[in-house]
């Protein structure tokens, strides 16, 4: 019946076209009421759902097909969705536009105008799009697409009699439909033209030539598929030869549409204001400028620690003088008739090193909220991009960037990211670079003892010590890209993401998540290693001076000479191979264990000068990485030969940059002097 | 439009996807929509950070500070050769 109806012009088909998340369901509600019927597409998992209603003594049957961004046959919506309009022929195509994102939406038009049915253009959430700022000119659209426009706010049921009757008036007139149709890029449109006609009168109906042609210049395996068998063998091999010889053909057909929707856009929407450009917009002016961004970065840089030094640093000194001294003080007293070794093994080895590491936690929490803070309002990744410009002149290839970003956080994540790097070169220079990178643990160890050396100044010169450290990333890598790895210049391309006001649960989960994870770390590996280094310098009896360590501390002096740093100082550094933070655990045994109420800040700000610590710092941020780190570049290079080279490289940087910082001291003659 | 988005991605080294939007003169949206299609037709590839399995079971998870990994596209060696090769 419906067939002869449709012949009779009683019953008009409408199909309704659009991308996801326009409100096509609503106004597919709003159109067909209760008189609907959902069922899935012949042979596939997609829902089609359809209904009827009647207008005008006419019966509507409305098609509601799957929402797609294109009509590309990329995925089974999209095969669905043109199947259906190529085969089924509906008598017109009303297809909604989101009116706050008209230029996305307009793509899916440029292909719907292709195909042999009119189209009305319904644009959705006006309202929405007005208090965005955005003016759309609906008849100025209207009149630049040459097809009806129609303004809609569809929660609302705004402007819906309105589409209905355009799309009536359209589906009894198509004769009258003259639409604007996009043209592709003027380098293939006699490419097109001779695919046309290598086609000629060959296309079975329902499809057309015209659009067969652009198909295939668009690459359209489906579409190809179909060509080869319609065509002889003789015919498909020409069509063939001049689609390969033209495989980017594809860059003016989609460049043509866009092209086509640049000019629409500019004729009919109105841009917000410049007050009204986005905040994200608005912000990135700033925050990825080549130059502001980078005051920006070293701004945000200095307030992380700034916090930490400010917020934690006067709770971790109430920590260890106030907690811990008075712990290990009484704990000696409980252990008084305990063997002697027992009661130093607790009270030096287990509370004087594992114990001093949690006075860290108040540094770790506020450091972690900063950073959580930077990265849920989603600063973190602009930082990042600023930071690329500066790794681009490594020569580094645009993949590195993601996992030496992630160095911040561990190190360990960025040497296994760069496994995403195809070139080995690039990679291998990416894993070497990696450990440069100051993770959250070096700057953890940075923020804790640069205040007890450096008070006042504890803000620049931290600031400047991982300035320095970034810049010898950079001459390392500059050096690496021009002797041992031939730089790729690989372009990259990123997408922001939007800035949001942070949420509290989101920086809470952060600071948890890391500061567990640094308890475990300091409950098994830190707790083990402090009781080790505890028993080196006990045994094997008289005191500290001594001891197995001592004996091998001593064995460095001519390094430790060069270096500015006792041999106490080499022995905290070498035990950070472990973990990073064993360098405060250690110095905590060694300074720690003669100290009575000054706790660790006053022993060292007493005994170890502003140059020594300079060159300790210097080091601890230049060392090389942690076990874990060094397993991961095994791991990642399958090479004990450049694993070793890496550490080997590492190494020798960390003693040059910290000879270099206590050389220049002493020749300027700075702070030689005890505070 | 779609040559000049790569002639601009190739020749800045590392862009970001509003600086190109505003040097095309359209909106980010129709920018990220651009790449989109790029990227289906091999022209520019997604990259990640190695990680191929979600944040929740990855073993790394407490350390990294990414989890709103910004969304990267690379250059492929195609886009590369159908630059050159359409280099006035």
């Amino acid at each position: 019946m419906s067939a002869a109806q449709r012949e009779a012009g009683r019953e008009i088909v409408v199909a309704l076209a659009g991308q996801p998340n326009v409100g096509k369901s609503t106004i597919f509600n709003l159109l067909t009421g209760l008189s609907q019927h959902v069922g899935n597409w012949p042979g596939k998992t997609v829902e089609r759902k359809e209904g009827t209603l009647e207008r005008d003594g006419i019966r509507l049957r409305v098609i509601d097909l799957p929402g797609t961004y294109s009509l590309s046959a990329h995925s089974e919506e999209e095969r669905v969705a043109r199947d259906y309009i190529l085969h089924e022929r509906p008598d017109v195509i009303v297809m909604i536009a989101d009116a706050c994102a008209l230029e996305r939406n307009l793509y899916l038009l440029t292909e719907l105008l292709v195909l042999p049915v009119p189209v009305v253009l319904g644009l959705n959430m006006m309202d929405l799009a007005e208090s965005e700022g955005i003016e759309i000119e609906p008849h100025v659209l209207a009149a630049a697409l040459g097809l009806p426009v129609v303004p809609l706010v569809a929660k609302r049921a705004q402007g819906i009699a309105e589409l209905l009757a355009a799309a009536l008036r359209l589906a009894q007139a198509p004769q009258e439909f003259a639409p604007a149709r996009p043209e592709i890029g003027a380098p293939h449109r006699a490419v097109l033209e001779r695919v046309r006609a290598l086609l000629g009168a060959r296309v079975p109906p329902p499809y057309h030539a015209d659009w067969v042609a652009l198909k295939l210049l668009e690459g359209d395996a489906e579409v190809a598929n179909l060509a080869r068998a319609w065509l002889p063998a003789g015919a498909w091999q020409g069509i063939d030869a001049l689609l390969r010889q033209h495989e980017d053909a594809v860059l003016d057909v989609a460049g043509g549409r866009y092209e086509w929707i640049g000019r629409m856009v500019r004729a009919a929407l109105k841009r917000p204001r410049l007050g009204q450009v986005s905040l994200t917009d608005r912000l990135d002016r700033v925050a990825v400028h080549p130059l502001w961004g980078m005051a920006l970065l070293f701004a945000a840089l200095a307030l992380v620690f700034g916090l930490t030094f400010w917020v934690a640093s006067p709770i971790q000194v109430w920590l260890d003088v106030g907690v811990v001294v008075p712990l290990r003080d009484g704990l000696r007293t409980a252990l008084a008739g305990a063997p002697h070794w027992l009661a130093a093994l607790l009270a030096d080895g287990v509370l004087g090193g594992a114990g001093l590491v949690l006075t860290f936690l108040p540094i770790l929490v506020v450091f972690f909220a900063a950073l959580a803070l930077l990265e849920e309002t989603g600063y973190l990744a602009r930082a990042a991009y600023v930071m690329d410009r500066f790794m681009h002149l490594l020569g580094l290839h645009g993949r590195s960037f993601l996992p030496l970003f992630l160095g911040f956080g561990c190190n360990v994540p960025a040497v296994m990211g760069a496994r995403v790097i195809e070139s080995r070169s690039a990679r291998l220079l990416t894993i070497l670079l990696a450990p440069l990178v100051p993770c959250s643990a070096r700057l953890a160890v940075l923020a804790f003892l640069v205040p007890i050396f450096f008070r006042e100044h504890a803000l620049a010169v931290a600031v400047l010590l991982v300035l320095a450290n970034l810049v010898v990333l950079a001459a390392l890598g500059v050096a690496l890209n021009h002797t041992l790895f031939r730089g790729e210049h690989a372009a990259f391309i990123m997408e922001l993401p939007l800035y949001r006001a942070p949420s509290p649960r989101g920086i809470a989960r952060f600071v948890w998540n890391n500061t567990q994870a640094f308890l475990r770390k300091a409950g098994g590996l830190i707790l083990a290693l402090s009781a080790l280094v505890w028993a080196l310098g006990y045994f094997p009896g008289a005191d500290l001076e001594h001891s197995w360590l001592a004996r091998f501390g001593h064995g460095l002096a001519p390094l430790g000479a060069l270096l500015g740093l006792d041999w106490r100082m080499l022995v905290a550094l070498l035990t950070s191979f472990v973990a990073k933070e064993n360098a405060v655990a250690t110095l905590g045994i060694l300074y720690g264990a003669g100290s009575k109420a000054a706790g660790l800040a006053g022993t060292l700000a007493a005994q170890v000068a502003p140059a020594s610590a300079l060159s300790f710092l210097a080091a601890t941020m230049l060392f090389i990485p942690c076990v874990a780190t060094v397993a991961a570049m095994r791991q990642e290079t399958g090479s004990w030969r450049w694993t070793l080279f890496g550490v080997a490289l590492l190494l020798a940087i960390a003693l040059g940059a910290a000879a270099l910082v206590y050389q220049s001291c002493r020749l300027l003659g700075f702070g030689l002097s005890h505070a | 439009m779609l040559e000049k988005l790569l002639r601009l991605a190739a020749g800045r080294g590392s862009a970001e996807v509003g600086a190109l939007a505003r040097a095309l003169g359209v909106g980010p949206g129709q920018a990220v929509q651009m790449l989109e299609t790029l990227e289906r037709q091999g022209y520019l590839e997604r990259t990640g950070a190695g990680c191929d399995q979600p944040c929740e079971r990855c073993p790394l998870h407490a350390a990294c500070p990414a989890e709103r990994r910004p969304r990267l596209w690379t250059l492929t060696p195609k886009a590369a050769r159908v630059l050159g090769r359409r280099n006035p």
